[in-house]
């Protein structure tokens, strides 16, 4: 008898522990490219509102993503759509993931600002980072032999970049694989026959920008669609977004929020 | 010393390919006391690694990966006091949207077996009555209905499992059709059928339901071998009583020849799993299963596991 009220207390405090504490607090998860606005969003909120607390960790967005069919986040950020083996394991869980797309981020493609290359197609793209094109005469440009800079696999703008641009493929193994947009913009800022890529809020005089199939990425073309290289940032909830997660993904699609997502280089969505 | 060697084969491969962001390698591992009695006499009372998976998956590209797990456990069948089993070998194709084909030792697409996640310590049904092996050497192409519906397969397979080679394997090999289906969230039943030979078939038939906290397991099996039909059914409730920890408990009935009396066997199972990290896990595992044979003495085991994985990437 003993054993089993020790038991029972055990559980109870487990539940008082964990479990009462939770009201008011939200746990968000997943892709490392919407942590910074989910980071700050999460400050703003919480100096709105003093009795919320709000936790958030990257990891990517299938960690994300698998954490919010596991029940052990409110919120799963995410910087692609869900696939569909995770909504078959969402469904069999009773999850229904709904995603709110919070912003879009534009992935540019950069050369070195003395680079008479101002246009490139994917397919160019490709056949650079993917080894086939070699010299920049190749692609109309001079004969220097090109630079391949790209971001780490780790990264989901990486991700993003070869499904968009390279249809899969890998980059080239000699390609210089760095861990940051700062770095690849630094990088190839200071290397004549280097090209890059990254994301909008990264773009500055020191490098320029190509247009891709013909189309600058500016802020309105991501917008729009026009722009090849862009992708939508979401965040899932299971259902439509209520309650404290309802509250917060509506912080974020407000002004207030979507001037949190322009200040960070991405592309606001209101 | 081979295994030690091909542990170490296993750990420098990964490394030696992580720089190129295509190899993973994952630790999955059961530590497991075990006490059983029989009749109130201790049988058993034991420490043991019952699985310590090594598992070790390259990606070549987005449509073409492949996976190897060797199984290094406790055993007392040769002179080290540790057996070795492989039990995956196989390479995945992405032949179309949501469509994949496996070839190779893979799993096999039965049932519940094939994604089996042990919430109990316990075995799947068709798994522990030896119906099915949880691997076998095939071939299948299957993939995801839209939207997340369901799953199907077609396996062509030996149908002996991964533990049969060579002589123990007979000529027909095995047919397997798998759906699964999830109408609504949180309900998913399930049809699979296997027929080897011409005197071979097995169906089952699976449920689950998920409210809240809580789920239901249950799978009916039908087994036709020559003149022999069994028949049994598992059911399996779970409810998560905290974020760490749910109870389980499971019932089991198998009558492995429905003209013959006094063959038939009941299994209870009932204890909690304890999770100290969800992701990646670490949790903890007790259980007591009591299996009675009909018109013999029950036999009881108690187990307790800590179980733990570990992964250089996400699987």
């Amino acid at each position: 008898m003993k054993r089993i009220l020790t038991a029972l207390g055990l559980i109870t405090s487990l539940y008082v522990g964990e479990g009462w504490t939770r009201e008011r607090a939200l746990t968000l998860a997943g892709s490392t490219t919407v942590l910074p606005i989910a980071q700050r969003a999460a400050e703003e909120f919480m100096d709105l509102h003093p009795d919320v607390s709000i936790s958030v960790r990257g990891g990517g967005s299938g960690v994300g993503i698998a954490a919010l069919i596991d029940g052990t986040v409110d919120i799963a950020n995410s910087s692609r759509p869900i696939k569909t083996k995770e909504l078959k394991k969402a469904r069999e869980k009773g999850i229904k993931p709904v995603g709110t797309v919070i912003a879009k981020d534009g992935i540019a493609v950069i050369v070195h600002p003395s680079n008479p290359v101002g246009e490139l197609s994917l397919a160019q793209i490709r056949a650079i980072y993917t080894g086939k094109i070699n010299k920049w005469k190749e692609v109309g440009g001079e004969s220097k032999t090109i630079v391949v800079i790209s971001r780490d696999v780790a990264s989901g703008t990486f991700e993003v970049f070869k499904k968009l641009a390279l249809g899969g493929e890998r980059v080239r193994p000699d390609a210089l694989m760095l861990a940051s947009n700062k770095a690849v913009a630094t990088t190839v800022a200071k290397t004549p026959g280097a090209i890059g890529y990254i994301g909008l809020g990264y773009l500055s005089p020191e490098v320029k920008a190509v247009k891709v199939e013909g189309v600058y990425p500016s802020k309105e073309d991501v917008v729009s669609g026009e722009y090849k290289l862009a992708r939508p940032l979401f965040m899932y909830t299971d259902g439509e977004p209520r309650g404290l997660a309802g509250e917060f993904i509506n912080f974020i699609l407000s002004p207030k929020g979507q001037k949190i997502v322009e200040e960070l280089g991405f592309v606001p969505v209101k | 010393m081979a295994w030690m060697v091909l542990f170490l084969g296993l750990l420098g491969s990964a490394h030696i390919c992580a720089g190129a962001g295509a190899t993973k390698l994952k630790v999955y591992t059961w530590f497991r006391y075990t006490m059983g009695t029989k009749g109130g006499d201790i049988e058993k009372s034991q420490f043991a690694v019952k699985r310590g998976y090594l598992r070790w998956e390259h990606k070549f590209s987005d449509a073409v990966r492949s996976r190897v797990t060797v199984d290094i456990f406790s055993s007392d069948e040769g002179p080290h006091g540790a057996g070795l089993k492989l039990k995956d070998a196989y390479v995945e194709f992405k032949v179309a949207p949501e469509v994949e084909l496996k070839a190779g030792l893979q799993k096999t697409y039965f049932g519940l077996i094939y994604d089996w996640e042990y919430i109990t310590v316990e075995k799947a049904l068709e798994d522990k009555q030896k119906l099915v092996a949880s691997r076998d050497y095939g071939i299948s192409v299957g993939g995801y209905l839209p939207q997340g519906y369901g799953e199907w397969r077609l396996e062509v397979a030996n149908g002996e499992g991964y533990n049969k080679a060579g002589k123990d394997v007979d000529e027909s090999p095995a047919y397997l059709a798998n759906l699964r289906v999830i109408p609504i969230p949180g309900i998913t039943v399930g049809a699979s059928l296997l027929k080897e030979g011409g005197d071979r078939l097995l169906v089952a038939g699976t449920g689950r339901a998920v409210l809240g906290p809580a789920e239901v397991w249950s799978e009916f099996l039908r087994s036709e071998k020559g003149d022999v039909v069994s028949l049994g059914f598992m059911l399996m409730p779970v409810f998560g009583i905290h974020p760490k920890v749910d109870i389980v408990s499971r019932c089991d009935y198998w009558d492995k020849d429905v003209d013959e009396d006094g063959d038939s066997l009941t299994r209870y199972i009932a204890g909690l799993n304890y999770y100290l990290i969800r992701e990646p896990k670490v949790m903890v595992q007790a259980f007591w299963e009591r299996e009675r044979q009909e018109g013999e003495d029950p036999e009881d085991e108690l187990s307790i596991q800590l179980r733990w994985e570990f992964a250089s990437g996400k699987f």
